[in-house]
């Protein structure tokens, strides 16, 4: 029997097209981008500023609609359904961790709430210890998560993530805000996530996240980059270097899932 | 419920400023909404004290009288009358009287009224005597008809005189207010019309006098005192409904008794207690449309409220949005986080309109019905607010975080309050509240007891107040919509003023508005209020002529040269009054007329005082003369009078308003017994009055006082309505100030880091207080300009339409506002003074983890 988590693309857009208003007229943000997320493993959207990182995330996440086009989970067409199932689909399917830590923590909870409320807000139950030892913060339940430093606070948020149990956490520059330690214990983090069974999209121009990534999709002024032309080494020939939609070069081996996240 | 739902109230204590808003915002609707069912409720109160003040004690129970009854009937209607169920009134008092006869003492013969009532000789100053087993004769029969102790009347056949009482005079004391007509002699009146009592001791002692005395033309009279006066209309109503229930069953006794029709029962206080619930409808109906308007102030208070928790609560409100929550749970999240301030908020505006009920209020004392409906009104305030809170929130939630950055573009329903000219709106409607203010702002009809003030003509000063302020509002947001083009970089302070200004144009709009409207209603309440107040004195005071006056025995007061009593010369003045066809003859004593007119009104003191002096004739005829309103000028001949010569005309005069009359000096009249009438003018009050002329042995009668000369409660219901328009602009300016300073403290971090930016740039720190006081100083001089001019306009253009006497000068007039101007400027620079110190402090104290936080 085939699995199909590994084998169906867990979220795919097709000919997704978004526009803007705005007081100097309507803006693309994204042009007739059509990709597959794989079922496992880290996506990365890469590219500079204005280039529709996180724009495609929140179609990806659920949380805007394509202009035209369509967005898929897990096979579903997604992008035209009623409110009402959209939220059933974000409670259950898919966690969002947003750029800034303090934006996916609820400041007057305490580290080990924050953990039950992501799990209770997807109907789970959550031992919240084991996920704090996982994430390295053991012994901080009861803390305020204020008393966190801010790569603590997104892994933290990381761990909501997991609490929910989704189908696909999705990432918006999760390392942007972070000084390069804290951003150490991000990527840790997420290196664990890629050997996971949970699929993680991440959106950033963080060379060494891009670097995470065993699909990167490169972004442009609203479009899928287009793939430059390739010069094969003298030693590996018919070889590819690294390039849009192609696993990255330095994707971790699975060996280093088993890395102490804590690192 | 999860976690951030069930520990919403962790988030509300991280944040007390919301909850000091929330709570103040709610409490501030609800004391509007609850103090406008109070006061209307306590204007009925205040003119159910005012009618019952009006009527005798006794007579605000039930009551039974009857006339030509005979000895035996009265002595059955009193038997049956005195029931022990009287349905909470006190025992009555029963009276009977004999018709004014003469009855022969030792050969003279004095008019007399041979009577009893319960306990009458309690209620009488003793002379002579005092023994309560024989008559008690009053003092001027006594004298008249030589009567001592002991003389036995109708050759022995009424029992012995035992007391010599001082006589009863006007006006009464309170126990004998209800038998004034029966037991008061009108001295001028002719032989046997009038009489004063004898009193017999007890109801036997009378029944047992003989039939010859006491005949078979009796007048009885009961009464059914309350234990005490009505306070509220509810109380009033009470006692109405009581005095019917036991007038219904003494007329059944009576009937079964055979005595159907010989006594007539009544309830006086039937028609006052009409009028009064007149009252309470005219006000409620007079302040109900400002009521509403601050009650939708409130609203949007609230809905900005629930705005700014969105603000504050956005990173929140979207994390649980991307985890599956929708709009309703959001707005629930936020209910949970501001019911419970805003719940409390409404409960203590209902406490806080109940405690300074007194305060606002012509009343402390609401009905108990309205307490309910105010606490109904508070709990709807309440629910209204969780409405206003959970809509508003769902509401926002769906646009920002649903619809997505892509629903962005304002709706055609969101632009829509913007786009209404809501100014011209307010005033088309101010103009047909001019027409029904200076056409008929008063109306009777048959249905209705008393005049009733139209509600239009009351609205009118505030549709100009609300039309200005909105007009204020729009010019100041046009112009710091157009306030780029100025360059004021010569004057850093002020640009730097200019710019934050226009940054905030909306709320700053919106302070302005409230702000102007606080200050133009507390201006126009004031002095609409004020004006009614002195109109009412001005006028009461001209009907009067003095604050008492009583009509004197002629053949007295003719006399030449003749002289007050010692302890009235200082206060009163004598004033004959005559009839003709030229006007109406004062004749004045110039030397003592200031002492005793009422020349606080209309007429000017020092201009009156000067003419006087020239008043006493130099010669013989023609005598000076002072003509009064547009009576003619000239020499003339005023009937039996001598001629006169006018020697100044005077719009009006106490006594006669501007109707035409004149003014003689007494010294100029030959014959003064030529005069119709005299009257004593006293600026004291009615009772020390009477009192030294009845020491004096002066008869009198006709005695009025300028306390209850006039019908009190058109003026009443205008000032009460007014003085709830001051209580609403006195909340409106606690809560643009309020405004202000949430305003300020809103602003804070902008205003840091653009202070400690231009500081870094070389703005020195004068120049930064400067500027801050110049950007609040031009909201508050804005409000304080607009409102004052709108209030003071307001009130100079209604006072004088706001006339419910108009026959009788003077027409009320606006009052001098300068102290309140003054007191309105000084606060409002205060509270711009308090605002600007919390944005220089906050410039001043700013982290600088504050300032880089994006």
């Amino acid at each position: 029997m085939t699995d199909t988590r590994t084998t169906a693309p867990v979220l795919a857009t097709h000919q997704a097209h978004v526009t803007y208003r705005t007081p100097g007229g309507v803006v693309a943000a994204l042009t007739d981008v059509s990709l597959d997320v794989p079922a496992t493993g880290i996506t990365v959207l890469a590219g500079p500023s204005g280039s529709g990182k996180s724009t495609l995330l929140r179609l990806l996440g659920l949380i805007e609609r394509p202009t035209r086009g369509s967005v898929h989970l897990q096979g579903q067409p997604v992008s035209d359904l009623p409110h009402r199932r959209l939220r059933r689909l974000r409670r259950t399917r898919v966690a969002m961790v947003f750029q800034r830590p303090t934006d996916n923590l609820i400041d007057h909870l305490s580290v080990g709430d924050n953990l039950r409320a992501a799990a209770q807000s997807a109907g789970r139950a959550c031992v919240e210890q084991d996920l704090l030892e996982r994430l390295g913060l053991a012994g901080t339940a009861a803390w305020a998560v204020t008393a966190l430093s801010g790569g603590q606070q997104q892994r933290l948020a990381f761990g909501c993530a997991l609490a929910r149990g989704p189908a696909v956490i999705l990432a918006d520059e999760p390392t942007s805000q972070l000084d390069t330690d804290s951003a150490d214990l991000v990527l840790a983090t997420l290196r664990e996530l890629a050997g996971s069974d949970t699929p993680v999209v991440v959106a950033s121009h963080d060379d060494r996240l891009i670097a995470l990534g065993q699909t990167v999709i490169r972004l442009h002024q609203g479009r899928r980059a287009t793939p430059q032309p390739a010069t094969p080494e003298p030693d590996t020939p018919g070889a590819e270097p690294p390039g849009p939609d192609t696993p990255s070069a330095d994707t971790p081996e699975p060996t280093r899932t088993d890395e102490d996240p804590t690192r | 419920m999860q976690i951030p739902w069930r520990r919403a109230y962790r988030a509300a204590r991280s944040s007390p400023l919301t909850l000091v808003v929330a709570t103040t915002t709610a409490l501030l609707l609800s004391f509007v909404v609850t103090a406008a069912i109070l006061h209307a409720s306590a204007a009925g109160s205040a003119a159910t004290t005012y009618q019952a003040s009006q009527l005798c004690p006794h007579s605000l129970g039930p009551t039974l009288e009857g006339t030509h009854l005979t000895a035996a009937q009265a002595d059955q209607v009193v038997r049956l009358a005195n029931t022990t169920d009287t349905h909470g009134f006190t025992a009555p008092v029963a009276a009977v009287y004999s018709r004014v006869q003469r009855l022969d003492f030792n050969g003279v013969t004095p008019w007399a009224r041979l009577g009893y009532r319960d306990g009458a000789l309690d209620h009488l100053t003793v002379l002579a005597g005092g023994g309560r087993d024989g008559l008690w004769v009053p003092r001027s029969i006594a004298e008249d008809a030589g009567i001592h102790l002991g003389d036995r009347g109708l050759g022995g056949q009424l029992p012995p005189v035992t007391a010599i009482y001082q006589d009863i005079s006007n006006p009464t004391p309170d126990w004998w207010c209800s038998e004034a007509p029966r037991i008061l002699p009108n001295v001028l009146a002719g032989e046997g019309a009038t009489a004063a009592v004898i009193w017999a001791p007890d109801a036997a002692t009378f029944a047992a006098l003989p039939t010859s005395a006491i005949g078979v033309d009796t007048t009885v009279t009961l009464h059914y005192p309350p234990a005490t006066a009505p306070a509220t209309l509810q109380q009033a109503q009470d006692l109405l409904s009581r005095g019917g229930a036991l007038l219904d069953e003494v007329s059944a006794r009576l009937d079964a008794a055979g005595l159907r029709g010989v006594v007539s029962p009544a309830l006086y206080f039937t028609r006052p207690t009409e009028v009064a619930a007149q009252v309470r409808d005219s006000v409620a109906t007079a302040i109900t449309p400002l009521a509403a308007l601050s009650a939708l102030v409130g609203l949007a208070g609230l809905a900005t409220v629930a705005l700014q928790w969105c603000q504050r609560r956005h990173t929140e409100l979207r994390l649980l949005w991307s985890r599956g929550a929708g709009p309703l749970a959001l707005a629930g999240r936020a209910l949970l986080e501001l019911a419970v301030p805003q719940v409390v908020g409404a409960a203590l505006g209902l406490l806080a309109a109940r405690a300074l009920l007194g305060v606002y209020a012509p009343a402390p004392l609401p009905n108990a019905g309205a307490l309910a409906l105010a606490a109904a009104g508070a709990l709807a305030v309440a629910l209204l607010a969780l409405l206003v809170t959970g809509v508003v929130v769902a509401l926002r939630s769906h646009r920002v975080l649903q619809d997505g950055p892509r629903g962005a573009r304002t709706s055609f329903l969101r632009r829509l309050p913007r786009l209404i000219p809501w100014e011209l709106l307010t005033a088309a409607l101010a103009v047909p509240a001019w027409i029904s203010l200076t056409d008929l702002p008063f109306s009777v009809s048959a249905d209705r007891p008393s005049l009733r003030v139209e509600p239009a003509a009351l609205a009118f000063p505030l549709l100009l107040v609300l039309t200005v302020a909105l007009l204020t509002a729009r010019l100041l947001r046009l112009a710091l919509r157009a306030s780029h083009r100025a360059a004021l970089w010569s004057r850093p302070a002020a640009h730097l003023a200019l710019r934050r200004l226009a940054a905030a144009a909306g709320p700053v709009a919106g302070v302005v508005l409230v702000a102007t409207l606080a200050i133009g209603t507390l201006a126009a309440g004031t002095g609409l209020a004020s004006a009614q107040r002195t109109a009412l004195d001005s006028k009461s005071g001209m009907l009067v002529g003095a604050r008492s006056s009583v009509q004197v025995d002629a053949t007295w007061a003719g006399q030449p040269g003749q002289q007050l009593p010692e302890s009235l010369r200082a206060s009163s003045t004598l004033v004959g009054v005559s009839k003709t066809s030229s006007g109406t003859v004062l004749v004045v004593d110039p030397a003592t007329l200031t002492r005793g007119a009422y020349l606080d009104g209309p007429v000017d003191a020092a201009t009156v005082t000067g003419l006087l002096d020239q008043l006493t004739p130099t010669g013989g005829a023609p005598i000076p003369a002072v003509a009064i309103g547009a009576a003619a000028t000239g020499e003339l001949r005023l009937a039996a009078l001598p001629t006169v010569r006018t020697i100044a005309t005077l719009p009006a005069f106490p006594r006669l308003g501007t109707a035409r009359g004149y003014l003689l000096a007494r010294a100029g009249l030959p014959d003064l017994t030529q005069v119709d009438t005299w009257h004593v003018w006293s600026t004291t009050d009615l009772t020390t009055l009477t009192g030294a002329l009845d020491a004096a042995g002066i008869q009198h009668i006709t005695a009025q006082s300028a306390a209850s000369a006039l019908d009190g409660l058109p003026f009443f219901t205008i000032q009460w309505s007014f003085g709830f328009v001051t209580a609403l602009g006195a909340v409106l300016a606690l809560a643009s100030a309020v405004a202000l300073v949430l305003t300020v403290e809103v602003r804070r971090r902008q205003a840091a880091l653009s202070g400690a930016l231009a500081s870094r740039m070389g703005l020195r720190p004068a120049a930064l207080v400067r500027s801050h006081l110049l950007e609040l100083g031009a909201v508050g001089a804005a409000a304080v300009l607009a409102g004052c001019l709108v209030g003071v306009g307001g009130v100079t253009l209604a006072a004088g339409y706001l006339d419910p006497a108009p026959w009788l000068s003077p027409r009320p007039t606006p009052p001098n506002l300068f102290t309140l101007v003054a007191g309105t400027a000084l606060v409002a620079g205060l509270v711009v003074v308090l605002a600007g110190g919390i944005a220089v402090r906050s410039v001043r104290t700013a982290q600088i983890g504050e300032l880089i936080r994006d």
